[in-house]
């Protein structure tokens, strides 16, 4: 009986070390996975482009200067590049700093773009003056690798001349991103959040899509970048307080009754 | 059969017919994480709400049927009130089962917010859910504002919260069980108060479509969740501090101490919910510390002062072992071990490694299922024998009491194993990186059954005391 007892036992010690050590399996590619904090805090290549105005430019100069936002588009395109650039010349207008607190560059992928087109695009849109804004072309290699390192991607459009790719727009801060925005229009509250997070103030609240509750427990206070308290933390408060009412109501009224 | 002992008798029924059940809904979720029972997969999350909410009601419902029992003695709870509680928790464990099979609702025992809106069931079941929980917390609301009431009767506040032990004076002696009820049932109140908050919002989102502020809910929910669980471990300890002495042959008299701790735990147990906040951050740092400071400081006075005192009382006395005073011993054991896991886990540096991993389950269940369940199922068993007189068959409590024990524990462990091996909680299904929680499962499944048996053996030797308490 002793003998089977001690038997039992070890053989639930053996399964439970073989349970022990069964090896987490490598974590393997998930797409899941593919989202903004995959490319957070990583390096983007230097690189050398062509500005509008044919003056050439390293990105290390730019971004050591200051905070720098970066977007690929090409000249052609029919879709969402223009409507992607004068998105963000109209936030970065409303948020202001910009050419004195950070810099945009925006690089064309295609190759087949000049620094002619640039100027072109420059004019169209009525961006602002070098220094603040550049806007230019690359070699094969710059591109890619600030296309790798944000996430960007394109393909040619069989039979037409439009290329197929997201709309993105990368906030580098000392030659790492620190933020990725998808979408083709960004408004003011989005980009100044991405202007604080690019001077290194952390944003806790983001403005939710369908508007604001109108109960919160804290606001953030968009000029002091502080929490506040809100109406909100009263509702916290209820239940405690109520709690202790509720006990004083009872007790009170037995001893009014006495 | 007058009322009150024919309510008591129901309680007891309810618990004996929903524990067992909701156990083996427990066993059903292991299982599938052991990647057995694939095609049920899809019951999981539906499961595990049913699990969640009707593990933490029979806990709260079975100890403050305990705890109206324990007042019986010294104050008049109403019999009325107590059978209209009875009512409502049926009709809102209706609610729930047809949330939950009909609508498979399956958001989680605290509903987070904005979940229940944005699952992947019907509107309507996520409306009868908030329609169950309404129930459940206006039922157990005008229950906790009577006893209350009940003890309003016979003692003044200053003297039902023990202010006259802090203030020096030893007269007129006050028994710790009316003090730990008193401080128990304005945290209910609070908590419930606080649940009726978040029910309105959730009701004026559905109805106008206004948004409501994530973090302001989730406070709430846990203001409502984290202290509906904590007190409910406060009501096993009223049992404790009431029937431990019967045993002992020792009174346990309250104290300066006694009320000086207790009187804490009312303040602390506030804020101490704090902690299920740290993963959140838009919590400013200041509350996430004020979480981490009163998680300990809540350990010294409620756990110290009770388990000193319980040690003390126990420490060379002609103790009398019963089933009902094992249950005792070891549910205290079970809430000491579980609540230094909750401590543990309470650590913001800890919880960053832990947070949702099963450690977090491991340590509550320690508490719940070892600590507070074996007090209440422990005073059944004491109230049913005084009831019925009927013979005590030692063999077969032995027997039940060591599977209980080991099930228990070895249940438990592998939960505590798992979590610090990083394994996730809630996952009906474990990817790659975390499969070593299958192995786990499968191990926790034998040692279910084995608690299980235990149940059983429980329940059938103290149903024989309930058919003849019943009928006498």
């Amino acid at each position: 009986m002793l003998a089977q007892g001690r038997t039992l036992v070890a053989r639930a010690c053996v399964v439970s070390l073989a349970c022990l050590a069964w090896p987490p399996a490598e974590a393997g590619a998930n797409d899941a996975l593919r989202a903004e904090s995959r490319y957070l805090f990583q390096p983007v290549p230097d690189g050398e482009f062509t500005a509008a105005d044919g003056s050439t430019h390293r990105l290390s100069e730019i971004w050591d200067e200051r905070p720098v936002l970066i977007n690929l588009f090409f000249r052609r395109c029919t879709g969402s590049c223009s409507p992607l650039m004068h998105s963000i010349k109209q936030a970065t207008e409303a948020a202001g700093g910009l050419g004195s607190d950070y810099a945009i560059v925006s690089l064309s992928f295609d190759p087949g773009d000049t620094t002619g087109d640039m100027r072109a695009m420059v004019d169209s849109l009525d961006l602002p003056s070098q220094g603040a804004w550049y806007v230019g072309t690359a070699g094969r290699d710059t591109i890619e690798g600030i296309a790798g390192a944000i996430g960007f991607w394109y393909a040619t459009v069989p039979g037409t001349d439009q290329f197929d790719h997201p709309s993105l727009l990368a906030a580098v801060r000392g030659g790492k991103v620190v933020r990725i925005l998808a979408g083709n229009t960004f408004d003011k509250g989005r980009m100044r959040d991405l202007l604080l997070e690019m001077r290194g103030v952390w944003v806790p609240f983001a403005p939710l899509p369908r508007g604001g509750a109108s109960l919160r427990c804290f606001r953030f206070d968009e000029a002091t970048n502080s929490l506040k308290l809100d109406w909100g933390m009263l509702l916290l408060l209820a239940p405690g307080c109520g709690a202790f009412a509720a006990t004083a109501v009872v007790f009170l009224r037995r001893t009014k009754a006495k | 059969m007058e009322l009150a002992k024919r309510n008591t008798l129901t309680w007891i029924a309810v618990t004996f017919v929903l524990f067992p059940i909701l156990v083996l809904v427990g066993l059903f979720l292991r299982l599938v994480q052991g990647n057995t029972l694939g095609g049920a997969r899809e019951w999981f999350y539906p499961m595990m709400t049913l699990h969640g909410v009707g593990m933490v009601g029979v806990a709260y419902v079975g100890g403050m049927a305990c705890v109206e029992r324990v007042l019986a003695k010294y104050t008049r709870p109403s019999d009325r009130v107590s059978l209209f509680a009875i009512v409502g928790t049926v009709i809102g464990v209706v609610l729930l089962l047809a949330s939950v099979f009909l609508g498979k609702f399956a958001a989680g025992w605290y509903f987070l917010y904005p979940l229940p809106l944005k699952g992947n069931w019907p509107t309507w079941s996520a409306i009868v859910f908030l329609l169950c929980i309404t129930v459940l917390g206006a039922t157990w609301l005008v229950w906790c504002l009577d006893l209350l009431r009940a003890i309003a009767k016979q003692y003044s506040m200053s003297k039902a919260l023990g202010w006259h032990y802090l203030a020096g004076k030893t007269e007129p002696e006050v028994p710790p069980a009316i003090i730990i009820s008193t401080v128990s049932l304005i945290a209910a109140v609070a908590c419930l108060l606080s649940g009726v908050i978040v029910l309105v919002l959730f009701y004026v989102e559905l109805l106008t479509g206004t948004v409501n502020d994530a973090l302001l809910m989730k406070n709430l929910t846990f203001l409502f969740g984290h202290v509906l669980v904590n007190l409910s471990l406060y009501l096993g300890l009223v049992v404790i501090y009431d029937v431990l002495p019967q045993y002992c042959g020792r009174p346990w008299k309250a104290n300066k101490v006694v009320a000086t701790a207790w009187n804490c735990v009312l303040v602390l147990v506030m804020v101490a919910y704090f902690h299920h906040l740290y993963m959140d951050f838009v919590q400013p740092p200041i509350v996430q510390y004020i979480g981490q400071i009163a998680s300990y400081m809540i350990s010294l006075p409620a756990a110290v002062v009770t388990i000193f005192g319980a040690l003390t009382l126990m420490f060379h006395s002609k103790m009398r072992w019963t089933l009902a005073s094992t249950f005792f011993f070891l549910g205290l054991l079970g809430w000491a071990i579980g609540g230094i896991g909750a401590v543990i886990d309470s650590t913001i540096a800890v919880n960053l490694k832990f947070h949702n991993t099963l450690w977090v389950p491991a340590h509550f269940h320690t508490y719940m299922l070892l600590g507070l369940m074996l007090m209440i199922l422990g005073y059944f068993y004491h109230y049913l024998q005084e009831a019925s007189q009927a013979a005590e068959n030692r063999t077969v409590q032995k027997v039940l009491t060591g599977l209980m024990v080991v099930g228990g524990y070895g249940f438990l462990l592998m939960f505590y194993l798992a979590g610090a091996a990083s394994v996730p909680r809630r996952f009906a299904a474990y990817p790659l990186e975390v499969a070593h929680g299958a192995g786990y499962s499968l191990l926790a499944v034998g040692f279910v059954v084995l608690f299980g048996i235990g149940l059983v053996l429980y329940i059938s030797e103290t149903g024989k005391c309930w058919l003849k308490a019943a009928r006498s």
